[in-house]
């Protein structure tokens, strides 16, 4: 069934069509959250939050822009009304995420390495979070791959092209940072 | 692109990938369901309803607010103003404690006890502070007679005494309370007639001001 068609269906008040839309859009929801929130778990409730807003505002949907960026920007704003809170910033920045541990080493690596990678990686993360917000939000919207370009600047509320500069800029002020304290060298 | 670079690439994508990666837990869609079937959670800020007007805290505190500043704008702001007892001038002086208190007081009127009066001779005060030219001395007598305040001829100010004080100043200090009830035809004496240089008052033929 076409998109359309279970819009159109939930509209009248299907619930297995706004299922199956949930089912089709769960994980680039997800990501989107993602994006603006550290943890896992908020993420997921700022799902749910944005599908539920999303179903009942449905008649105000008017197929301007595809379901999946107008959901996508639903999501967004939820996402940092959320983050705007400062209790939870600061968990965003202090917690640590039962589910964002670093994966395990390969056997091949020894241990050291292993150690001295997840050391990097964890350093490399906190620079992302240290990184002002235009940028940051851009490189991680992308980084989930689930976002194009196009999809991003509608989330966003930008041109597509300030969307590719952000992301040209804050991935060279990453790298920038992570040299300066150096991590890429060996 | 050297090694630094690629490396440094190979981090950046392993950060953002690990900050993004990841999809929500199984029976994601049936939780989604469950909240859409649940009734809608009640808004947690409480609608209060006054005489059919749904309002929230927040705009009422809002408009509380809003009247409390309003009543003090208007009630004590006042009482706030700077004294307005000038320094001494050849011309006389607008001496808030004095005209406050004495018998035909301009000032009088702000707390409703306006005395016969005494709006001319606020405007004869304001003539005779910044020198009067020889229209203005008249206006001011005519003032001073209908108030019933006259005053010796020598009290008043004349063409030659020209007041240290700048007339912007005096602008500033006459209450907008005492402007509001001053009578019409002495009224654009008092104010319009204030330049940044001097008050203009247009001479007074058979008591009536000439436009």
């Amino acid at each position: 069934m076409s998109e359309t068609e279970l819009i159109e269906r939930a509209r009248t008040g299907d619930a297995d069509a706004f299922g199956e839309l949930v089912e089709r859009h769960r994980v680039a929801v997800y990501r989107a959250a993602r994006a603006a929130l550290r943890s896992a778990d908020e993420a997921e409730d700022v799902a749910q939050e944005a599908f539920v807003a999303a179903y009942r505002k449905l008649d105000q949907f008017r197929g301007e822009a595809s379901f999946r960026t107008w959901l996508l920007a639903i999501t967004w704003n939820f996402a940092r009304t959320r983050r705007r809170t400062s209790w939870l910033r600061l968990q965003r920045f202090t917690s640590s995420d039962e589910r964002q541990v670093a994966e395990p080493p390969s056997p091949v690596e020894s241990s050291e390495d292993a150690l001295i990678q997840a050391d990097l990686r964890e350093q490399a993360r906190r620079m992302v979070m240290m990184l002002p917000a235009k940028f940051r939000d851009v490189l991680l919207l992308a980084a989930s791959g689930d976002h194009t370009l196009e999809e991003i600047g509608g989330i966003l509320g930008i041109p597509t092209g300030t969307v590719k500069w952000r992301l040209s800029e804050g991935r060279h002020q990453l790298k920038a940072r992570l040299a300066r304290v150096g991590i890429g060298h060996e | 692109m050297s090694e630094d670079t690629h490396r440094l690439d190979r981090i950046v994508d392993e950060a953002l990938q690990d900050l993004t990666a990841g999809e929500p837990r199984e029976g994601f869609r049936g939780r989604v369901m469950a909240r859409i079937a649940a009734p809608p959670e009640p808004s947690p800020v409480r609608i209060i309803d006054i005489f059919g007007w749904r309002v929230r805290p927040l705009q009422l505190a809002t408009a509380g607010a809003a009247l409390a500043v309003l009543v003090v704008a208007v009630v004590l702001a006042p009482g706030l103003w700077p004294p307005r007892d000038l320094p001494s001038s050849p011309g006389g002086r607008i001496a808030r404690g004095e005209a406050a208190g004495g018998p035909g007081s301009a000032l009088g009127t702000r707390t409703g006890a306006a005395e016969p009066g005494a709006a001319p001779v606020r405007a004869m005060q304001a003539a005779e502070l910044v020198g009067s030219t020889g229209g203005q001395a008249q206006s001011a007598r005519l003032a001073r007679r209908r108030s019933g305040n006259e005053l010796p001829a020598d009290a008043g100010g004349s063409a030659e005494s020209a007041s240290p004080i700048p007339p912007v100043v005096i602008a500033a200090l006459v209450p907008p309370e005492d402007i509001s009830i001053v009578p019409i035809e002495v009224q654009p004496v008092a104010i319009r007639d204030i330049t940044i240089q001097e008050i203009q008052i247009p001479p007074i033929e058979g008591g009536k001001v000439k436009r």
